[in-house]
């Protein structure tokens, strides 16, 4: 898939990595830091989002706190029918909320909100919204297609610094 | 520009107020990191319409730079994964590379914010 802009044609500083790109990364940063929503139903979520908006780059990450809390690639490719798939009740909740919130926030319904309320504080609704928001930046680089994956060979670790920053891990298992 | 209603920030300064801080400082940062805010209203707009089930008409007759981003903007929301080539041109044509990075990246937040204003109001008690 072809880039519709060239990447070497950015000014670093004016577009990438400017004042716009730091106070988007910024708020990206803030809700990496957001620990109420367990590794697992987070990777879930981001994963959604990334099969949703067909960011190739998002799904050729692996997050590692998901990793060690028992995230596989069994859950990966259950993701598309979640609703069926071996999934917690408040994972599927929280999936189910992501795919409104991206899809047709309109159409939520009593019945969701009620499911939604039954699983999630305010804090952790909150917090999957906002998480919603931030995996949802990548529609910026779709749509531009300057969102190639990490690597066509394998899978890459996603590891969050203290701050919420991304970093770039270790080769996983071949993609 | 803002981003969020007034609900929605008092809910997320009490809820998640990291968050809320960034996207404070977004709304100053969209103001002046040169990108047009009458377009990025007029996207607003379309977006308040389009995710209220609303029939969008424009307030009057479009430049050629305002119809090409509104159309961008129909497929942005709609599917951004189903984006084409012809429906980013017409704004590259017009804008640098900067211009078209930074002004897709502001479509974003404002997408993105309208989408989370929605979903907090009726989810949230």
């Amino acid at each position: 898939m072809r880039p519709r802009v060239a990447a070497d044609a950015f000014t670093p500083g004016k577009s990438v990595g400017g004042e716009l790109d730091r106070g988007i990364a910024a708020f990206a940063a803030a809700a990496v830091r957001a620990n109420g929503i367990d590794p697992i139903t987070t990777e879930l979520i981001r994963l959604r989002c990334a099969q949703y908006h067909d960011c190739r780059l998002c799904g050729s990450f692996r997050v590692q706190a998901a990793l060690d809390a028992g995230f596989d690639e069994d859950m990966q490719q259950a993701i598309a029918t979640y609703e069926t798939a071996d999934f917690s009740p408040a994972a599927k909740t929280a999936l189910k909320l992501c795919d409104a919130m991206i899809m047709q926030p309109r159409a939520i319904d009593a019945d969701l909100v009620q499911e939604v309320r039954n699983h999630f504080s305010d804090e952790q609704i909150a917090e999957i919204c906002v998480d919603v928001m931030k995996w949802s930046q990548q529609k910026a680089l779709v749509a531009l297609r300057i969102e190639p994956p990490a690597s066509t060979d394998h899978l890459t670790q996603l590891i969050f610094d203290g701050d919420g920053q991304p970093v770039f891990g270790e080769p996983l298992t071949a993609s | 520009m803002q981003l969020i209603s007034n609900q929605t920030r008092q809910q997320l300064n009490a809820l998640h107020s990291e968050a809320a801080r960034e996207l404070a400082e977004l709304e100053t940062t969209l103001g002046g990191c040169g990108v047009d805010t009458r377009l990025l209203a007029l996207c607003g707009d379309f977006f308040d319409a389009e995710l209220d089930g609303r029939t969008w008409t424009p307030p009057r007759k479009l430049t050629d730079l305002e119809s090409g981003c509104i159309e961008l903007c129909k497929q942005f929301t709609a599917s951004v994964s189903d984006m084409r080539s012809d429906q980013v041109a017409p704004l590259a044509a017009k804008l640098d590379p900067d211009q078209l990075y930074n002004l897709m990246s502001a479509i974003y937040l404002v997408e993105s914010s309208k989408r989370l204003d929605m979903t907090l109001s009726q989810v949230l008690e």
